[in-house]
């Protein structure tokens, strides 16, 4: 590609060449005129003997267009076809949201020819934050030779994405010829979801050595540790359970019994509908949700439960069944980093998957919406109901998560809390038709939205739902 | 981190910058001199200038003047009426303007004066050219700015022809009739100021090569150093944290904010200046261990040429392409001139159709092959 300055340049040669002959139709231009009775001369002198110029202005033109024809001669047989090797590499290429990533960017020449004049720029999604370094560099090449430059990326929000292309622009030393080429090297990078509620519970944990503590536990009979009561001998029990201080106070045996120590199966579900992209850039109610989903998995995790999770909408976008391993974990947040909010909402989906894939008590906590059509939300819980799982609901109040309130003009607001009026009284008549069926539902607005996942884990612990 | 060591490449690209712009001057000095001796003494001349300036300045207050006698006269005014408005607008403005009483003659009596003025015309636009010329060569050889060369290469090759078509005096110019060989077109002044242009050009891009590579670097280098300031504020000494954390004034929940701000996790405001710096401090650190040339290739010091380097590839890519175009151009000298020696035909003619038909055949090749294909 020939530059601004190139054409300038050839213009200019171009410019000097056609003066040239120019001025030889002068002298032919003012014979004709004083043949018809005008003489140019009087006012032009110099008109008759330009002709003078034309040698030099030739040279000059000549010397011009020579010295581009072997810039051009150089570009074509240097430029049009770089051999360049150009490696990335990311560390790491896993991250959870606002930790940082480092790019380098290896770049060597394989040609013979030196490249006068390179710039090469990595191109970034606009979900990462170029916060140290730069993700461009202007160099020069020698042949066989390798720079490398890097950069620091902050990663914004959740998902997965690609860095790359990267686009070389070879220049040569004159600026007057130009290659641009796109190079398409892609390297992928998953960015888990934000840790940092995980971060204050588990800090909150440290502090008061732990606020979920003895929550693992069922409020049933069993093999545990913490007391529980005592009764008379029975001839099945083993003798090492007699309390013999207590036998000997009351003078008869009796046994200790101890609360039993059960885990759960718990699916964490979450909506993944089109309705779930809704609400600010790079911070959706699915994003939100994501958030209370992994917080959620972290807990289990933490109390050797079993987990699971299911990403749905009219499709089960995902679905991994429960386990409980540290290597699960990772696949859950993978999981959960890679989800994108697309079709409509079906919990009659979800709860068939969890159904037929597990078919043991199992709870499921659902994060949602709540926005699709009532009847097929009545219809879903009955379903899960009748199967034997039981279900918690964490229904994100959608006007909260797609607008700010803070923001609005006195005029906005009025209308606004209409509008939200009006949803609650909707959200009303569906936790109505829901709570028929013992399911709980916990309305969350964007802050609280953590602690109603923590709420809805610790009830669910003490009640025993989905306790195996 | 290294801002010593940014500081001085930078100060190394500034002084290679100034070295190339203190030698490009030098030449610039030459080719002044020679533009200004190739024309006739008293052609180029302040004095034409200060001409110039009053001509602009009559011509203004004459526009200004016959607009407003235009609007001060009915359309049904005779031309005496129209006449006196006339003057009476100058007279005003002169006194406004603080005019003598020449200038206000000069005005009134604007086509005299105009005629009068146009032989020094000539020189008040050469003279105006020279000086752009002369500016334009500056910017260049100061900013770098290749433009400005191709601009005054344009102005330089319109002011030679004109100056001599209104003066056949005015420049010095070998005749077309003495020019039977090379060392004839060779010796002329005209042909000299001609190659040392073209060398003044060809320098001017290749010198420009050093500092359009070096100068985004160094604006580079130069954000860099500020990133790296900025993060220092979040660097946080051993001795500060330990204050910090034995500090009674602390809650025990802000310590431990503030220690995992410290180690990377911080719980103090994400959009936080120190969140932000204490985490990349600790990520930068971190890498380190792992790559101690990770901050090189950061700032992209990896990446800057080394100054010989630059010099051996400038002198390399530039002495090729100059003796290649004079060769080029001594041989489309070199075959009419054969062709004379031989006898066949007039000189002249056959010099100007072979080299002719030599760049037409350059200028189609360029044509056909790259502008149309583009």
């Amino acid at each position: 590609m020939l530059t601004n300055f190139g054409k300038a340049y050839l213009l200019t040669a171009i410019a000097c060449i056609l003066m040239s002959l120019a001025f030889y139709s002068m002298v032919e231009f003012n014979n004709i005129m004083k043949s018809i009775g005008v003489d140019l001369t009087t006012f032009a002198p110099g008109i008759s003997t330009m002709t003078n110029f034309s040698i030099p202005f030739l040279m000059f033109g000549t010397l011009m267009l020579t010295s581009f024809l072997i810039m051009y001669v150089h570009a074509k047989a240097f430029m049009e076809n770089p051999k360049l090797k150009i490696e990335r590499k990311i560390i790491p290429s896993r991250c959870f949201a606002g930790d940082y990533i480092l790019v380098s960017v290896r770049i060597t020449n394989l040609g013979r020819a030196r490249l006068d004049c390179v710039i090469i720029s990595d191109l970034v999604p606009d979900a990462f934050e170029i916060s140290f370094g730069e993700n461009f560099i202007m160099t020069s090449l020698p042949p066989k030779k390798t720079v490398e430059f890097s950069y620091i990326l902050r990663s914004l929000v959740r998902g997965e994405y690609k860095i790359g292309p990267i686009v070389a622009i070879i220049r040569d030393s004159a600026g007057f010829f130009l290659v641009r080429e796109q190079i398409d090297i892609f390297s992928e990078v998953v960015v888990y979801p934000l840790y940092e509620p995980v971060r204050r519970y588990l800090l909150l944990k440290k502090i008061q050595g732990g606020f979920l503590f003895g929550t693992h536990k069922i409020k049933q009979k069993g093999f545990g540790y913490d007391f529980w009561g005592l009764r008379e001998f029975l001839p099945s029990d083993p003798i090492k359970l007699i309390d013999w201080k207590a036998s000997a106070r009351l003078g008869k045996l009796l046994v200790k019994e101890f609360e039993a120590e059960k885990n759960i199966k718990l699916y964490i579900v979450v909506d993944c509908s089109r309705n779930m992209g809704g609400g600010f850039r790079f911070r959706t109610k699915l994003d939100y949700a994501i958030d209370g989903a992994l917080l959620l998995a972290h807990l289990a995790f933490r109390s050797r439960d079993l987990f699971g999770l299911v990403l749905f909408s009219d499709r089960i976008h995902r679905f991994i069944k429960a386990k409980r391993s540290r290597s699960h974990l990772l696949e859950v947040i993978d999981a959960l980093a890679r989800a994108r909010a697309s079709g409509l909402s079906s919990l009659m989906t979800a709860f068939q998957a969890i159904i037929k894939r597990d078919k043991r008590y199992s709870l499921a906590i659902v994060i949602t919406d709540l926005e699709a059509d009532p009847e097929t939300i009545e219809e879903a819980i009955k379903y899960a109901v009748a199967h034997k799982l039981h279900v918690i609901i964490i229904a994100c109040l959608t006007p909260l998560f797609v607008s700010d309130p803070a923001k609005m003009t006195d005029v906005e607001r009025a209308f606004f809390e209409a509008l939200y009026r009006d949803y609650l009284r909707k959200r009303v008549e569906i936790k109505q038709r829901i709570n028929k069926y013992g399911v709980m539902v916990f309305d969350v607005r964007p802050t609280d939205i953590i602690p109603a996942v923590l709420e809805a884990y610790i009830r669910a612990k003490h009640i025993g739902l989905g306790a195996m | 981190m290294m801002l010593g060591e940014i500081s001085k490449k930078i100060k190394e690209i500034k002084m290679v910058e100034t070295i190339i712009r203190f030698s490009m001057f030098f030449f610039y000095l030459i080719f002044i001199y020679m533009l200004f001796t190739l024309f006739k003494p008293d052609v180029i001349n302040i004095y034409y200038l200060y001409r110039l300036i009053l001509l602009i300045k009559y011509s203004i207050i004459f526009a200004i003047a016959v607009i407003i006698a235009i609007f001060i006269s009915p359309f049904y005014a005779s031309s005496a009426s129209m006449t006196i408005g006339f003057e009476a607008a100058i007279k005003t403005l002169a006194t406004i303007l603080l005019f003598s009483p020449q200038d206000v003659n000069n005005i009134i009596n604007f086509n005299n004066y105009l005629m009068s003025e146009f032989p020094y015309f000539i020189y008040e636009l050469i003279t105006t050219a020279f000086i752009l010329i002369c500016l334009l060569g500056f910017g260049s050889v100061f900013s770098g700015r290749y433009s400005y060369i191709l601009n005054m290469t344009i102005i330089l090759i319109l002011l030679l022809p004109f100056s001599y078509v209104f003066d056949a005096l005015a420049v010095e110019i070998p005749q077309i009739s003495q020019i039977s060989d090379i060392p004839r077109v060779i010796n002329s002044k005209f042909a000299i100021f001609l190659i040392i242009t073209f060398f003044f050009i060809e320098l001017s891009r290749a010198s420009g090569y050093v500092p359009n590579l070096l100068n985004p670097l160094k604006e580079r280098l130069i954000r860099i150093q500020q990133m790296l300031r900025m993060l220092a504020r979040g660097e946080v000494k051993e001795k500060a944290r330990v204050t910090l954390q034995t500090s009674e004034r602390l809650s025990r929940i802000s310590k431990v904010f503030l220690k995992d701000a410290y180690t990377s996790y911080a719980f103090i405001d994400r959009s936080s200046l120190m969140y932000i710096s204490s985490k990349l401090h600790a990520f930068i650190r971190d890498e380190l261990k792992k790559n101690p040339r990770l901050l090189d290739n950061v700032s992209g010091i990896a990446a800057l040429p080394s100054i010989s380097e630059i010099f051996v590839g400038f002198i390399k890519s530039l002495l090729p392409k100059v003796f290649l175009a004079i060769l080029l151009a001594l041989a489309s000298f070199s075959i009419p001139i054969f062709y004379q020696h031989i006898g066949i035909l007039e000189v002249i003619g056959i010099e100007f159709s072979v080299m002719l038909s030599l760049i037409l055949a350059m200028f189609l090749f360029i044509i056909v092959e790259y502008l149309l294909r583009s």
